[in-house]
């Protein structure tokens, strides 16, 4: 197995192996850092929760929350989100349905299924947006408002959302996604908990088939019948329960969910609103709170609450899940542009999440990229052995199935999200080391077209997760106007 | 050569590390299953266990089966949620009977035997159930933990010492005040356990002799107090104090127990610099203002802050619904076309939407 080695090649390529190893120790050394924090916080967390349950008293005192849901062509969705978040039991809430320019059938299934009537809304303008055309209020659900406005994205939804919204937080989730009864009372708790908490980011689990209900009421979650929403499932645990469980109790939770989370709405106000600019909202918005917080010398805190109550759709093909991914990593790759002043900009997100962020998301796939080509050289010219590399392979794979158990494993000493046989999802995490070269694919076509500066398009009836106005680079901008207020349609 | 050794002994590392991790992996997926088969089998007969103990807490049967060790914690859990719920009914006989029942299974004997527990959920749980049972062995250990665990311990053991001894509400309210980590929702049902006329005189003491952060905390819970105690506190800090934020949360506390001659003590309060202030002395004027507040309601209709705009536009509203007239968008001027919109959107607020 030995080989000799010969000065100065074997010495490069030498240099290039050990560095492309501690790239991958490096890379697994935070995969396995925050899955053993959540190991260690998860179960106390879950069993003090088990003793001392969060339940809904009816209280005045329960910090009011709005819900805003950006829309766009959601008709074979919207209603049924709309029925869970009527469903949520929480004493002060409001729900405000921002329909983005919808092309379907969107509006017409709303005021159909919800009896909306013209509202003479009355609203501030803390963000500016493009134009709201009407307020409708649900004659049934008092507390359902419904902003039709010229589609403009969804960080565009979200800023009329936050104008028009009324209470002092603001949960942001998704059109094509389901809520547990619960949601508000568990991601409320940490505010209380904590006054320094500026947001709270809500675990999400896949809900793509059925989502069916026990006689008393409870929702008893299935595991998806395809492959690959069942590796989404297991990624998504992986994500939730193995990482953001783990970077939270530190404060250095890089991103709140755009399908799943609870801001202060003055944090998001003086941050200037979403940006309309980026093909997503929710980790620009995550990582410019910690910038803003950072800059001004503010202690704060970003949570996060491990319950899964969002259960959300996943693409269910791989044309779909290719442009959702690429998108992502896009958006990721903006992100770290925009941000960069916060690598190695001091504290946990400085010093861990960012280069977390940066080199073990955001150049993965540029580092994958050259790992392969350079083994594609080497084996060429007999630089490397050939059991060398098989082996390393073998090692990838082992702490992927490792990391991917972890997560099962805290899943399963928590929450255990769903509630059909354990045999897909432990399938699932031996395969998943092959849904993941699919994922690289479509990571690193989201790095060309970000570094290419190729329009983005969003079509008709894709998947969850991509239905985004046409979008195109702009250069980044940052102005606010001075605040105004204004009336729907005027 | 030494690259050659270093190649060998990184190999030789890898195989062990791979070789080390397959092993772990293949323990950890045997580990998960196994537990997985546990839960669910655990899951199954607390199923049939919760199932069956709630018709015997709830009196719907007569037996009382042998529980058996490792059944206790889930009809102790269960025994504490069912109680739990019991105290806002007024039933006092479906809460003595759980009571009896969780005895006759020596629920009590088991909490007592937690609280020498390290775990803070054993001790919550302990705490809770014998705080329900008004078992005074939960005496010292509710005081000790009151002020000395986390979140959920100190709030649970607080409750349990309400529960257990009237004469601590005074101590109580003081952890309340500097405890800001207790969620407000849950430090409500917990005051409504102590008794009244207690609550009121240590919710008075406690306020006067607290600093502006804790007298804003405290007048939160004044709702708990009686009404006389509340207005009686809130209105002499109207007052008295000099705080604007303390000054905003008194009038905030009064508004829910105002009566018709507190307009007078709060209408000065309309033309405060502070807006909170202003804000809070519109809650009040909605239910309370006349005719004779109207222009200066029509004047708080366009105010700088849109809360006080918001607020003086459905005061005016409400108004009109009193008295019965229609006057209101007279009383703000023509050029300012938002107040006026605000005026119709409180209207179509606070009136019930057609249903067509």
């Amino acid at each position: 197995m030995s080989r000799t080695l010969h000065y100065p090649w074997d010495l490069i390529v030498f240099v290039i192996e050990v560095a492309l190893f501690s790239y991958f120790i490096f890379v697994n050394a935070f995969y396995l850092f925050t899955a053993f924090v959540a190991l260690f916080r998860l179960p106390d967390f879950v069993k003090i929760h088990r003793v001392d349950p969060l339940r809904s008293t009816g209280s005045a005192l329960d910090k009011p929350i709005s819900i805003v849901i950006p829309a766009f062509n959601e008709e074979v969705h919207i209603e049924r989100t709309v029925n869970s978040l009527l469903a949520i039991e929480y004493a002060a809430s409001e729900i405000v349905v921002v329909n983005d320019g919808s092309t379907d059938g969107t509006l017409a299934v709303l005021t159909e299924a919800f009896a909306l009537e013209p509202f003479p809304a009355v609203y501030r303008v803390a963000v500016p947006t493009k134009e709201i055309h009407a307020i409708y209020r649900s004659a049934t659900h008092p507390n359902l408002m419904v902003v039709d406005k010229v589609n403009g994205g969804k960080g565009d939804a979200l800023n009329a959302g936050v104008n028009v919204a009324r209470f002092p937080l603001i949960f942001s989730g998704d059109a094509d996604s389901f809520y547990h009864p619960s949601t508000l009372i568990w991601m409320s708790e940490p505010f209380e908990k904590n006054p320094l908490t500026i947001a709270v980011g809500g675990a999400i689990a896949v809900g793509n088939d059925a989502i069916p209900e026990t006689p008393d009421g409870k929702i008893e979650p299935q595991l998806p019948k395809g492959w690959l929403p069942r590796f989404q499932a297991l990624e998504y645990l992986r994500a939730f329960l193995g990482s953001r469980m783990g970077w939270a109790p530190i404060n250095g939770l890089g991103t709140i969910s755009g399908a799943c989370g609870l801001w202060r709405r003055d944090i998001i106000v003086e941050a200037g609103g979403y940006r309309t600019d980026t093909i997503w909202e929710d980790l620009e918005m995550t990582l410019r709170a910690h910038n803003m917080m950072r800059k001004q010398k503010r202690p704060y805190n970003i949570a996060f609450a491990p319950y899964p109550v969002c259960w959300t759709s996943v693409p269910s093909t791989f044309g779909e899940l290719y442009r959702q991914r690429k998108s992502w990593h896009r958006h990721l790759a903006e992100c770290m542009v925009i941000h960069r002043n916060l690598l190695f900009g001091g504290g946990v997100i400085g010093w861990l999440t960012m280069p977390y962020l940066m080199f073990a998301e955001f150049l993965a796939p540029a580092a994958v990229l050259f790992g392969l080509l350079f083994a594609v050289v080497a084996l060429y010219f007999h630089f490397i052995n050939i059991y060398a590399n098989l082996l390393l392979l073998g090692l990838v794979v082992v702490l992927s199935i490792l990391i991917s158990l972890l997560s099962i494993l805290l899943d399963q000493l928590s929450y255990r999200t769903y509630r059909s046989s354990l045999w897909p999802l432990l399938s699932a995490s031996v395969l998943d080391f092959f849904f993941r070269q699919f994922i690289f694919v479509a990571n690193l076509s989201g790095l060309f077209a970000w570094l290419f500066r190729r329009p983005f398009h969003g079509r008709k009836g894709s998947p969850p997760g991509i239905n985004v106005a046409a979008y195109r680079p702009e250069p980044y901008r940052r102005a606010l106007p001075a605040a105004s207020i204004k009336t729907a349609g005027r | 050569m030494v690259y050659a050794h270093a190649f060998d002994g990184f190999i030789w590392a890898v195989e062990v590390a791979t070789l080390t991790l397959g092993g772990v992996v293949l323990l950890l997926a045997i580990f998960v299953v196994a537990l997985r088969l546990r839960f669910d089998a655990v899951a199954r007969r607390r199923t049939k266990l919760i199932e069956q103990w709630t018709a015997i807490f709830r009196g719907e049967r007569d037996d009382l089966p042998a529980l058996r060790g490792e059944d206790r914690y889930t009809v102790l859990l269960l025994y504490d949620r069912i109680r739990g719920d019991l105290d806002s009914s007024r039933s006092l006989i479906a809460r003595e009977h759980a009571d009896e029942i969780a005895r006759r299974a020596k629920i009590d004997g088991f909490a007592a035997g937690l609280l020498t527990s390290r775990d803070d959920a054993d001790l919550i749980a302990a705490l809770s159930v014998l705080g329900k049972l008004g078992d005074l062995r939960a005496v010292g250990p509710a005081a000790r933990y009151g002020n000395a665990g986390g979140t959920e311990l100190s709030r649970t053991a607080a409750e349990a010492s309400l529960r257990l001894s009237p004469d601590s509400v005074g101590r109580v309210i003081a952890l309340v005040r500097d405890r800001e980590d207790w969620v407000s929702s849950r430090v409500e049902s917990m005051l409504r356990l102590a008794s009244q006329p207690v609550l009121d005189d240590a919710m008075s003491e406690a306020i006067s002799s607290s600093p502006a952060r804790g007298r804003i905390r405290l007048l939160d819970f004044l709702r708990c107090c009686s009404a006389p105690a509340a207005r009686s506190i809130a209105r002499g800090l109207v007052s008295d104090e000099t705080d604007p934020e303390v000054v905003a949360a008194a009038i905030r506390a009064l508004s829910g127990v105002a009566e018709p001659s507190d307009d007078a003590r709060i209408r000065p309060f309309l033309l405060s610099p502070d807006p909170f202030v202003r804000l809070a002395a519109l809650r009040i004027m909605r239910r309370v203002a006349s005719p004779q507040d109207a222009p200066v309601l029509g004047s708080l209709a366009m105010d700088n802050d849109s809360w006080v705009r918001r607020r003086a536009a459905e005061a005016l509203v409400a108004l009109d619904e009193r008295m019965r007239s229609s006057g209101t968008e007279e009383t703000v001027s023509e050029a300012d076309p938002f107040a006026r919109d605000a005026i119709v959107e409180a209207r179509a607020t606070m009136l019930p939407v057609p249903i067509s």
